[in-house]
């Protein structure tokens, strides 16, 4: 098995406070890997780091085979990699589908001249692309079965679609690796078990490797091949599910100790 | 194209009425309108789509105006048929002005930028208060201006058409929908891949372009310019037509331009004695607007999107 991702002995420190500290692990293509951990342990401060969000003060992310610590976070995207919030940032006063066409339309418009000169024109070029892309995020829709809220403003879905919302626009972006920050913050046992689904599905349909943070231990148990465990910037664990559960350190950094 | 040409025919009639039934007055203040209305869309481009604020747009106008003023005196012969020539210089300047300017301040954020455009434009009018050539202070006077009010008018409805269009088509195109999700959240703009920088440097040079043109064609309607024609003032007073429109409508622009060019001429004929009640009403109707339509008079809409779907289609407007 190949590795996509390789995060070594990954450092940030704010103030005196090192949120990540030597944090390195890596994820194989077509893998589900979950990142755990309590409150405060440096789950997003890593997922910052990777996307381009914040330069780490020491270690590397190898991406594809590439170093990326350096790029900027649109940069990061070019390559391959897609993420979603921890508090959801859609853009709310845009239409659902609207959403999605702003991802979708990076790849296609460069900001190239020929893009300047059909639009400002309005050539058949022009409208043909329009119509296209609009086709294609409105099949991405439906496959999330959003397509009848495409003309809702993103702002107005319920909680659970902005969710889903935010995972279809990542997803238009075309991603290798997809990162999802608690996606499920804030669901409800419905909802989540519908997360669930959705979340192997797409990784069946898009061809995907996931990194997924998440505090539902259910569902991180339930679907990931293997997990990653935070504590206070430290990795603390890594292994299989059933494995990891099990372990005295992580009980410890969840529970507290055992009185002895 | 029926629609353009309906277009063309009312704007021909307008001008053949303004030009034979209508005195100089009326038809300078028609021609203020439309210059107005220029820097106004100018100035939502950025402000209204890309939530850029900037204070700095008399600056742009001046290097425009200036450009031009000078460029047809002393290069061009004072010929009327180079006004064009150097209208479109003037807009180049400032579009270089403009994209300099952006280079190291996109990097800031919100109210940032409207102090560093007012300082572009406060150094604009110092340079020019010092610069001798061009009267200093006092001014540059007898700028060529076009022979009849016909051709002035022509170039004025050319200026805001072209204006106009070119903020639209780029408002419902991609690079609209970028502005938009930057000012919606820029953050995960940046995620979605889009460089947010470089997409505000190309709204803001856009923008400055036509900022230029508008001053440029300015110089040569009022045949004189000044240091002082383009102070803080005149910024603000741009901004005002931006917002009562509403930052974001380009049609609410040019409405607005036109409420705010007509009314105070209006607003003349109740001016009695020494009492001017211009300066009370005026500012009383600036601050009904602000309580009952905060948003502009438009939103973010254009003027079609509150026309009903039948009439969408008959007008042949689709999105
Ligand atoms: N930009 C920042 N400046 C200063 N401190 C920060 C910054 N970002 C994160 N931290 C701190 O780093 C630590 C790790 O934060 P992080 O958000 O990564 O935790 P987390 O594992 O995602 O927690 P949660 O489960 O609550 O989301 C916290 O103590 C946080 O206060
Ligand atoms: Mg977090």
């Amino acid at each position: 098995m190949s590795t996509l991702l390789s995060v070594k002995n990954l450092s940030i420190q704010f103030g005196g406070l090192k949120a990540v500290d030597s944090v390195s692990f890596e994820i194989n293509k077509s893998e589900l890997l979950g990142l755990i951990g309590p409150n405060g342990a440096g789950k997003t401060t890593v997922f910052n780091m990777i996307s381009g969000f914040y330069c780490a003060d020491h270690g590397d992310i190898i991406f594809d085979s590439e170093n990326i610590n350096k790029l900027t976070a649109a940069q990061v995207n070019h390559k391959g990699l897609a993420r979603t919030f921890q508090n959801i940032r859609l853009f709310r006063s845009l239409s659902v589908v609207e959403n999605v066409l702003m991802a979708l339309q990076q790849r296609r418009h460069k900001g190239t001249f020929s893009d300047w000169f059909n639009s400002l024109f309005n050539t058949k070029a022009h409208q043909l692309t329009k119509k296209n892309l609009d086709l294609e995020a409105r099949e991405l829709l439906k496959i999330f079965s959003l397509d009848h809220h495409s003309l809702e403003l993103a702002g107005s879905l319920s909680y659970g679609s902005q969710r889903k919302l935010e995972i279809v626009r990542a997803l238009a972006t075309k991603p290798k690796l997809l990162i999802l920050d608690e996606p499920a913050a804030g669901m409800n046992h419905q909802e989540t078990e519908e997360l669930n689904k959705l979340i192997r599905f797409i990784k069946e349909k898009f061809n995907l490797t996931i990194l997924l943070i998440e505090h539902d231990m259910k569902l991180v148990m339930n679907i990931c091949d293997r997990i990653v465990v935070l504590n206070r910037g430290k990795k603390i664990a890594d292994g299989l599910p059933k494995d990891v559960k099990c372990l005295p350190e992580v009980i410890e950094a969840y529970l507290g100790k055992k009185p002895v | 194209m029926k629609k353009y040409f309906i277009f063309l025919v009312l704007v021909v009639l307008l001008g053949v009425v303004l030009n034979s039934f209508l005195n100089s007055y009326i038809q300078a203040i028609f021609i203020s309108f439309m210059i107005n209305a220029v820097m106004a869309l100018s100035l939502n481009f950025i402000t209204g789509l890309a939530d850029q604020f900037s204070l700095g747009h008399a600056g742009l106008m001046a290097i425009g105006a200036y450009t031009s003023a000078v460029l047809n005196k002393e290069f061009f012969n004072d010929q009327w048929i180079m006004i064009p020539v150097g209208v479109l210089c003037g807009g180049f300047l400032a579009a270089v002005a403009g994209y300099l300017l952006s280079l190291p301040s996109f990097r800031l954020k919100g109210d940032y930028i409207a102090i560093v455009t007012l300082g572009l434009a406060e150094i604009v009018r110092i340079l020019l208060l010092n610069w001798k050539h061009v009267g200093g202070p006092r001014g540059y006077n007898a700028i060529t201006k076009f022979p009849d009010f016909f051709l002035s008018y022509g170039f004025a409805v050319l200026l805001l058409f072209i204006t106009f269009m070119t903020m639209y088509r780029l408002k419902i195109s991609w690079f609209g929908r970028n502005l938009w999700a930057i000012n919606e959240d820029d953050i995960a703009a940046e995620v979605m891949g889009l460089e947010i920088a470089k997409t505000k440097r190309y709204a803001f040079t856009i923008s400055s372009f036509f900022a230029g043109l508008g001053g440029g064609f300015y110089s040569h309607h009022l045949g004189y310019i000044s240091p002082g024609s383009f102070g803080f003032i005149i910024s603000v007073q741009i901004l005002i037509i931006a917002v009562l429109g509403g930052l974001g409508s380009l049609s609410g622009s040019i409405l607005a331009a036109a409420i705010l060019t007509f009314l105070p001429e209006l607003l003349r004929s109740v001016q009695t004695g020494s009492l001017d009640l211009r300066m009370i009403i005026y500012p009383i109707l600036l601050i009904l607007m602000m309580i009952l339509r905060p948003q502009g008079l438009f939103g973010r809409k254009e003027i079609y999107e509150f026309l009903s779907e039948k009439w969408k289609t008959k007008l042949g407007i689709q999105l």
